[in-house]
């Protein structure tokens, strides 16, 4: 207990007088307590107050604490990457952000030539381009803070000759945990087609090995992992899944994907597809053909049985406000469209939209109320000739503001 | 067991004596075990003043029982009188969280810091400054520095 006794006689603390109190005795854990509770981008903003807010923004355990507090709900922008060879990244606000954002982000993770694989709650995982006879340096980067961390590199242990790495994943979940995991399957030198799974954990900065080998579907490929659901989910181009369950070292599969020729569109060959997790769901759709600007949009039924329709995409409805998505064939004798787009993302948070790039433009389409909005315009330098379609369809990613180190 | 609710006294640092319902006394963790040990003294509190005290007897007394209401209504209700307790000047806001911490309640806690951090996400670091007194010990290459390293801080 706290000394009692005395205090009948000892004078009323200054700080009974309203407006009056002296601040500068506000002791440090208090400081501590109220910047846990800011928005990142916020906390950040206040290192520049004094050394001391500087000494607390930066530590360690308080950006763990503020990160379990503060889990993004809602992406504050998208990443536009426009060249795996650029350092650069491009930042668009989405609507309802207040934008005080700079929209050319150096993306300075300690390597020049880096491209990201993917984005995970807050966190990027980008690895350095791969020349032959060289394996590439995969490094954890959080946007917000600007900081990065190497992945160690997997030691070819127990007397390996070949650890073949054929991809690596991102597993964050903030509202989880604030440490993040690298998922990476390897070869085995066994039977050809036979997998190791290799998870590296940021808490103890250690790599340690999945008990079980597993075999994969023949045209698996690893280097497109998908975190949903403590789980990395694969998709292969034919259409087989498998699912790593990170927690329970589990594998399993998705189920199967819809039917070409249902209700999909589907018809001619695929031009595209979609997989990628947003909002804790995970949505699937593919385009058919290039004279086709509908598709349907599905996701994972939360009882995980089925993949179900979910939005139906007219993008031939915005012709009318962006003429510029329909190209003339070259051949005269053709006198039908095409339509110049690609899809870069699809958001569930704010409202569910498609982000989409045609020429000279990134669209968000709301997928709910058919309306499209123009958030960024390609500068012509950028977009290398005006009818060009300048960002992949891997160039886009959500980006959460979360403190978590790296 | 008397029907009648058990009161404990309080004592404040200026002297004043305040009675408050043992039910509300035992979540303040910090006298919790005076409470409990049947202590039927009044319970001195040296580093909070009367019109603290008296504060966050009115909000633990509206909150008890009414937190954990999955009432919408009662719910409703209850924020926009915490919207209303909260309208005080800065440095009661601030002796609210001390005597918060002092006495560990832990929702008062949590309620003042994040209204000081509600505040703060919209000041000028300047403000920010006047307001928890603290100066600028950065040297002008240092404050570069930290800006450099940051995104989000330039242009700004």
């Amino acid at each position: 207990m706290h000394e009692s006794g005395t205090m009948d006689s000892s004078p009323p603390p200054s700080s009974s007088s309203p407006g009056e109190t002296q601040l500068s005795d506000i002791p440090e854990d208090l400081i501590r307590e109220i910047l846990v509770r800011v928005p990142p981008r916020c906390a950040v903003r206040l290192q520049t107050v004094s050394k001391l807010w500087l000494f607390i923004v930066s530590g360690r355990e308080f950006r763990l604490r503020h990160t379990v507090l503060n889990p993004p709900v809602s992406p504050a922008a998208v990443l536009l990457c426009s060249s795996p060879f650029h350092d650069d990244l491009r930042i668009v606000p989405l609507a309802c952000e207040a934008t005080n954002f700079k929209t050319n982000v150096p993306l300075s993770i300690g390597a020049p030539g880096v491209l990201i694989v993917q984005s995970c709650n807050g966190l990027l995982l980008c690895r350095t381009w791969k020349t032959f006879g060289s394996s590439c340096d995969y490094y954890v980067f959080n946007p917000t803070t600007n900081q990065s961390s190497a992945v160690p590199r997997l030691a070819a242990c127990e007397g390996r000759s070949s650890a073949a790495v054929f991809g690596l994943a991102l597993a964050f979940d903030p509202s989880d945990s604030p440490f993040y995991k690298v998922v990476c399957v390897r070869g085995t030198d066994g039977p050809c087609r036979r997998f190791q799974i290799v998870v590296y954990s940021s808490k103890d900065r250690k790599w340690t090995n999945s008990t079980r080998e597993f075999a994969a579907p023949f045209d698996m490929v690893f280097n497109n992992g998908v975190f949903w659901r403590g789980a990395v989910h694969w998709l292969s181009p034919s259409g087989s899944s498998l699912s790593f369950d990170i927690a329970q070292e589990d594998y399993g599969e998705l189920p199967k994907l819809p039917a070409r020729g249902d209700n999909s569109g589907m018809t001619g060959s695929r031009r595209f597809r979609y997989f990628g997790e947003s909002g804790g769901h995970l949505y699937y759709f593919e385009i058919h053909g290039n004279m086709t600007a509908r598709f349907t949009v599905f996701v994972i039924e939360s009882d995980c049985s089925t993949w179900s329709p979910r939005y139906e995409v007219e993008l031939d409805l915005m012709i009318r406000d962006f003429p510029e998505m329909v190209r003339k064939s070259n051949d005269p004798d053709d006198a039908s469209n095409y339509y110049a787009f690609t899809t870069l993302l699809l958001l569930k948070r704010p409202q569910p939209s498609l982000v989409i790039h045609i020429p000279g433009k990134i669209l968000s389409y709301d997928l709910g109320n058919k309306t499209v909005q123009n958030i960024y315009k390609v500068p012509p330098h950028e977009g290398k000739g005006h009818g060009k379609l300048h960002y992949s369809c891997l160039g886009a990613y959500e980006f959460f503001e979360t403190l978590a180190p790296v | 067991m008397s029907s009648k609710k058990k009161v404990i006294t309080l004592r404040s640092s200026d002297g004043e004596i305040f009675e408050v319902e043992e039910a509300v006394a035992l979540e303040w963790l910090t006298i919790k075990p005076l409470v409990e040990s049947g202590c039927t003294d009044a319970i001195p509190l040296p580093q909070v003043t009367g019109n603290i005290l008296a504060k966050v007897i009115e909000y633990c007394k509206k909150h008890i029982g009414a937190s954990e209401s999955e009432d919408r209504k009662i719910l409703y209700e209850l924020e926009s009188w915490d919207a209303d307790f909260i309208k005080v000047d800065q440095g009661t806001l601030f002796d609210l969280i001390r005597a918060a911490d002092y006495l560990t309640i832990k929702t008062l806690f949590e309620f003042t810091c994040q209204t000081v951090a509600d505040t703060i996400k919209h000041k000028t670091i300047e403000e920010v400054r006047h307001i928890f007194r603290e100066s600028n010990d950065f040297t002008p290459e240092e404050e570069k520095e930290i800006r450099g390293k940051s995104w989000w801080l330039q242009g700004l």
